[in-house]
């Protein structure tokens, strides 16, 4: 890439020398002067519409707009001359005159663009004397309240909506001073209730219902913190008023992901504050679980290690990963060092876990920003449904794909969002991640010459034929070709890959072959992991195989599977629950089962009631995220803090303090005055942490592993091709949808709003044939068992692929599908069919 | 009087292609399409110093000349054929009259820059037109002389007639080229000017009507023969739309150059008995009114500009002592309020906001203070408006209360009912 011609002006009177094509507005900021804008957005292109940055720019005649205009050479500007001020004054008193003046009732007081510029701009009385327009307020869906009175038609909404989203849920419509902010056909919002129009609405005519009336921004105790459901690690405001959480919002200043957030981020807020929070420490006695004592509760836990140790049995854990980088610690040295067990793990979705090594070599390709998206030449996504499952990463791409035609190769077994715009899609069938992973990785392999790992994977490849491949994926070699030609077409790129392939029954042979297609290409490989601190967890060695920081454990211990295998068949004395419930994610939910009901001690440390706690033969309650200091590690081994936003709930306790008294229960002399003396600890012994409790946060460096070079070409083994769906049956995939997170959302009343309970969704050509219709309830039964769910046209699904989002106590993915693969054929019949009015 | 583009307008079926070409037409593009090289063309428009007739006056030459050579995007001839400004009503005739010219001289603007497909955007109430051009174009493109291989020159163009919907801002060049790709109709940023960036991303001239159809008389006579006619800086002749209490109201093909007083009192032989000259607004009602006291000034680019006011599309709008300056201003405000797209603060509250003064004003509810209201809004939002409109919409205002201010003045007076101005406001 070629440096940028560097551009000199004057503003104000000062000099300042920026990139050419940086807008004024951006340029007066590097010299701390501030433009006032309205339809102008960061992430957005110039409109010009609003005129509020009219400046002044000597030899021109009139006023020109700062947020369209480009930093030329010599040109010189005044951002408070009179011409200036005058014409933004101007443009102030008509942006008034319809605006009312209910900013005592208004959610956007105190935190208003308008407001903020008409203290600065504005006349304080208007010589418009005629009446104002007016309009009802209305309900777009249970997200979006619309008041048209306090529009002022600078179409941020819409185009933010229509170009970074690609919904087009919002649209203007009439015309001159009728012009009005409206949902497509006239009804309530369809789209993913993201909810950024109404972030970026600079008046309040757009606002949140959930929030509505709820706080004045001078009321609330707002506090940085990051989201703890996907791994992007976004950063966002928790507001508390009164003890409770009622909303979150991002700040275009700060984080990964400045002003965006999907929708279980800012509506995700209520679980911390949920009345069905676990507030103490339960025992087991008598068949059921009692409250008890802390000290009672972890004398039991002790005595219970205590046991197992003696009595040579396994002890072991399972963790989510959810939890802090210093609960993982901690966590790891509880089991490795003070109960002497190397049986430890974090990936409990995932049917055949990356090997130690493998998660290694990933670790050593460098980091990749999500900022750098806005200049890659192109991009790969494998197996993620990027806008589903990663919103921040999805969003980022969708706006480039919209905005300069990036080229965008998604391969995926369903048509989702990003695929349908891309440049090139590869929708492979279900379970032939593998196959269609081979496919691509011999077209690029072909591409490219001579030495090193391209000339040994080109060898490999080699003979490789393209009709197993063809036939194994559904695929052909042409669509290969142009989807390695797609990736080849632009300069610096980008390979991204995510829980569909993580949690394929052939994932590592995949990740080998993403390995090797990134050496081949030269692209960035970066690993979207499904939770908030799935990066920490890897990091800090919560795994069977490596300890933290990527050294190979000695004698490496059990994975998930072998721990609830060997639990089943008796051998194991302590199973730690660390926030983690098997029952709801384990592919086999029978063998979680029998492994919670076999092992001699279960202790469970949770926020809620699952299925697993219950179990449990002491439950201890944990301190959610929102009520907790430390810090998480996001897809961009980015570390940030984590603050407590409220206060804890009952007698709630962070993980890391358990597990300390634990471990000075059994014996051991740890003693952490406070978190800072844990960190240093982190620190010293975690040498890719060196930043952690000093500059964490979006400002910080993401870590790299010290003196990792590239691995080499990986060998791919070849995968076995899915057969075909069974006859009048549906095959139907599982993952996060767009509204929920795992199971934690479904305790947030505004996220079962969006979407209330078990949900199948299926492409509208796949219902035709099915005969279901948006609505029904249906029967749906698979290999695990039978569900009920409504039906929902659309969505991620198809074609000939369902979607079934795994988010509900009762209806889990596992329940349905069955031990072996992540995809299962489903027989659907309907149960009671929607009612129409 | 009517040397150009209006020669022979009135034979009879001179749509018909056969009448035509009987009178010389497709001679151009015969010549052009075996002898002209694209740039050679080019050059010789800029040499004829044509000048864009829809308003704005800028050199077409130059404009043509602006579109890359090599292009990866495909270019386009688009026409403005959106006429809508009131007081004006040339391409209209010119269509409806001779079609075939028009399509001459797309035929060489897309010659001059290498487009393959060309577009007339036809002002929606305009549909008995559209049948008229889409029938020239069927007999263009039977004989070979539109569509593939015109002439057997190898050259390919194709036309596709778009009927707007009733929109006076889809006459803003950018504008249109929304409307046409089928987004609604409002102005984009420019930078990148159409001719770079325009129509679907790729290289695009938009011309007017008019202006094209003089191209065919410059390839066929030489650039010489059309400066004959005209200034220096505003060479040719014009089509001037007279409306108004005048004898003789119609479209009138002058050199440009020509006195207003001979436009006015010669050729459309004077005002109807019973009226007297009040104001005329020379060029569309998007520029400053003038009252009697400009009859002289000759009706070109720089001169109308040097007395204040602007030559626009030609329309020439002619008012009488019966008419009140107050209604006329009120009612073109109210246009331009209903014709702002509503893009930008200031037209699309601008427009609104004054037409409620001028509407108290002319209902007798006027209060001390409107007028200085008005011409401190006309200064708030000329040159601060995202496009042409917002200027176009203050214009007439600003001049109106400068050139008359004293009607405004008597019609205040009497809604103060005699009151002193401090007592007046209050209503």
């Amino acid at each position: 890439m070629t440096e940028p011609k560097m551009v000199t002006c004057t503003i104000d009177g000062r000099t300042v020398t920026a990139p050419e094509g940086t807008l004024l507005t951006d340029a007066a900021k590097m010299l701390g002067i501030q433009i006032p804008i309205f339809c102008s957005h960061h992430r957005l292109k110039p409109l010009g519409a609003c005129r509020i940055c009219l400046i002044e720019k000597e030899k021109t005649g009139k006023p020109v707009i700062a947020c369209a205009e480009m930093v030329a050479e010599g040109a010189v500007f005044h951002t408070q001359s009179e011409m200036a001020l005058k014409a933004r004054k101007g443009i102030m008193e008509y942006l008034l005159v319809n605006h009312p003046l209910d900013c005592p009732i208004c959610d956007e007081g105190g935190e208003c663009d308008l407001q903020d510029t008409s203290y600065e701009h504005g006349i304080g009385s208007s010589r418009f004397v005629e009446m104002k327009r007016s309009f009802d307020i209305v309900d777009l869906g249970p997200i979006v309240v619309l008041d048209r009175n306090r529009c002022i038609v600078c179409a941020r909404c819409v185009r933010y909506c229509n170009d970074i989203m690609g919904d087009s849920a919002l649209t203007i419509e009439e015309r001159g001073f009728h012009s009005q902010i409206n949902t497509r056909d006239g009804g309530e919002l369809e789209c993913q209730q993201c909810g950024n129009c109404i972030e970026v609405c600079p008046v309040g005519a757009l606002t949140s219902r959930p929030y509505r009336f709820k706080a004045r921004p001078w009321d609330l105790k707002q506090t940085e913190t990051v989201c703890n459901f996907c791994s992007n690690g976004c950063t966002f405001h928790l507001g508390r008023r009164e003890g409770t959480l009622v909303r979150a919002r991002a700040k275009k200043s700060h984080g990964v992901n400045r002003d965006f957030l999907c929708a279980r981020g800012r509506y995700g807020y209520e679980f911390p504050t949920s009345p069905e929070r676990l507030h103490f420490p339960r025992i087991r006695q008598g068949g059921s679980l009692q409250r008890a004592e802390w000290s009672d509760a972890l004398g039991q836990a002790v005595r219970a290690i205590q046991a197992a140790r003696s009595a040579g049995k396994a002890v072991t854990a399972l963790a989510s990963a959810r939890l802090s980088n210093e609960d993982l610690y901690l966590l790891q040295r509880l089991v490795r060092e003070v109960a002497a067990s190397p049986h430890l793990d974090h990936r409990l979705e995932q049917r055949a876990p990356l090997p130690g090594p493998l998660l290694k070599s990933l670790a050593a390709f460098p980091a990749l920003p999500v900022s750098a998206i806005a200049t890659l030449g192109s991009a790969l996504v494998f197996g993620e449904d990027v806008n589903e499952e990663q919103p921040l990463y999805g969003t980022s791409l969708l706006r480039e794909v919209h905005y300069r035609r990036m080229p965008v190769v998604v391969a995926h077994s369903r048509r989702v969002r990003l695929m349908q715009e891309a440049a090139s899609g590869l929708p492979y069938r279900p379970g032939s991640e593998l196959a269609a992973a081979r496919g691509l990785l011999k077209s690029l392999a072909a591409h490219q010459g001579a030495a090193g790992p391209a000339e040994e994977v080109r060898k490999m490849t080699a003979g490789w034929s393209w009709e197993a491949l063809a036939s194994g994926s559904g695929l052909t070699e042409a669509q290969f070709e142009k989807a390695a030609a797609t990736l080849y077409s632009g300069g610096s790129r980008a390979i991204y890959f995510g829980s569909q392939a993580l949690r394929a029954a052939e994932a590592p042979d995949l990740v080998r072959a993403l390995i090797d297609m990134a050496l081949v290409s030269g692209a960035s490989l970066v690993p979207l992991w499904d939770r908030s601190n799935s990066q920490g967890a890897l990091d800090m060695g919560v795994l069977p195989d490596l300890l933290p920081g990527y050294e190979a454990a000695p004698a490496p211990g059990w994975n998930t599977a072998e721990i609830l295998r060997r639990s089943a068949s008796g051998e194991v004395g302590v199973l730690i629950l660390a926030g983690a419930d098997p029952l709801a994610h384990f592919p086999d939910r029978k063998l979680a089962e029998n492994a919670l009901r076999k092992a001699d001690f279960v202790l469970s440390l949770d926020l809620f009631e699952t299925d697993a706690s219950e179990m449990a033969h002491v439950s201890l309650p944990l301190r959610s995220y929102a009520e907790s200091d430390g810090s998480v590690t996001n897809s961009e081994r980015r570390v940030q803090a984590l603050r407590s936003a409220a206060n804890p709930v009952g007698e709630s306790e962070a993980g890391w303090r358990i597990f300390e008294r634990l471990a000075t229960g059994l014996g051991s002399a740890w003693n952490y005055a406070d978190l800072l003396a844990l960190q240093e600890e982190i620190r010293a012994r975690v040498p890719l942490y060196k930043v952690l409790g000093r500059r964490m946060g979006p400002a910080a460096t993401s870590w790299a592993l010290p003196g990792a070079s590239l691995p080499g070409a990986q060998p791919v083994g070849e995968g076995k091709a899915p057969a075909a769906a069974a006859a009048g049956t549906l095959r139907v995939e599982s993952g996060n949808s767009i509204f929920h997170h795992g199971m934690l959302s479904q305790h947030n009343k505004v996220q079962l709003k969006l979407l209330p309970g078990p949900t199948l969704f299926l492409a509208a050509e796949d219902a035709a044939r099915l005969r279901l219709a948006e609505g029904d309830l249906a029967l749906l039964e698979g290999p695990g068992g039978k569900v009920e769910a409504r039906v929902k046209i659309g969505g991620p699904s198809g074609p000939g692929v369902g979607f079934y989002p795994d988010h509900f106590a009762g209806a889990e993915a596992n329940r349905l599908f069955g031990p072996e693969s992540p995809f299962a054929d489903i027989k659907i019949s309907t149960l009671s069919a929607a009612v129409h009015s | 009087m009517n040397d150009i583009v209006f020669k022979g307008i009135d034979t009879p079926n001179l749509r018909q292609l056969a009448v035509y070409e009987a009178n010389g037409g497709y001679a151009a593009v015969r010549k052009a399409l075996k002898d002209i090289k694209p740039d050679e063309l080019i050059e010789m428009v800029k040499q004829s110093g044509l000048r864009g007739r829809g308003g704005a006056g800028f050199p077409t030459g130059m404009k043509w000349s602006f579109v890359p050579k090599v292009s990866a995007e495909p270019k386009y001839v688009v026409v403005n054929a959106d006429e809508s400004e009131p007081g004006t009503f040339k391409d209209r005739e010119l269509m409806e009259k001779n079609p075939h010219q028009l399509l001459e001289g797309i035929i060489l603007a897309a010659w001059a820059i290498g487009s393959h497909k060309s577009f007339i955007y036809i002002r929606g109430e305009f549909a008995h037109i559209a049948k008229i051009l889409e029938a020239a174009a069927l007999e263009a493109e039977a004989r070979g002389y539109l569509g593939k291989n015109i002439f057997g020159s190898g050259f390919d163009l194709d036309l596709v007639i778009h009927r707007g919907a009733g929109a006076y801002i889809c006459g803003e060049e950018t504008a249109l080229l929304d409307s046409l790709e089928g987004f609604r109709g409002q102005p984009r940023l420019k930078p990148p000017f159409p001719a770079v960036k325009g129509l679907y991303g790729g290289p695009t001239i938009v011309n007017n009507v008019e202006t094209l159809s003089f191209v065919p008389f410059i390839v066929n006579e030489g650039p010489a023969a059309f400066r004959k006619f005209g200034t220096e800086k505003s060479p040719g002749t014009k089509i001037f739309s007279v409306s108004g209490p005048v004898k003789k109201p119609g479209n009138y093909e002058l050199p440009l150059g020509t006195p207003l007083r001979k436009l006015l009192e010669e050729i459309c032989g004077g005002m109807l008995g019973g009226h007297e000259l009040l104001a005329v607004i020379p060029g569309g009602s998007s520029v400053p009114v003038w009252n009697k006291d400009y009859l002289d000034v000759p009706l070109d680019f720089e001169s109308v500009a040097a007395k204040g006011s602007l030559l626009g599309s030609g329309g020439v709008i002619v008012m009488s002592s019966k008419t009140s300056m107050v209604a006329a201003t009120l009612n073109l405000t109210r246009f331009y309020r209903h014709e702002s797209c509503g893009k930008c603060t200031p037209c699309r509250e601008g427009t609104y906001w004054m037409e409620k003064v001028l509407g108290r004003i002319h209902r007798g509810l006027g209060m001390p203070g409107d007028l200085e209201l008005l011409l401190d809004l006309c200064s708030t939002l000329e040159g601060r408006s995202f496009c042409a409109l917002g200027d176009a919409a203050a214009m007439p205002v600003r001049s109106s209360i400068l050139m008359f201010r004293d009607e405004y003045e008597a019609r205040i007076r009497e809604a103060a009912g005699g009151k002193t101005p401090e007592t007046a406001g209050s209503r």
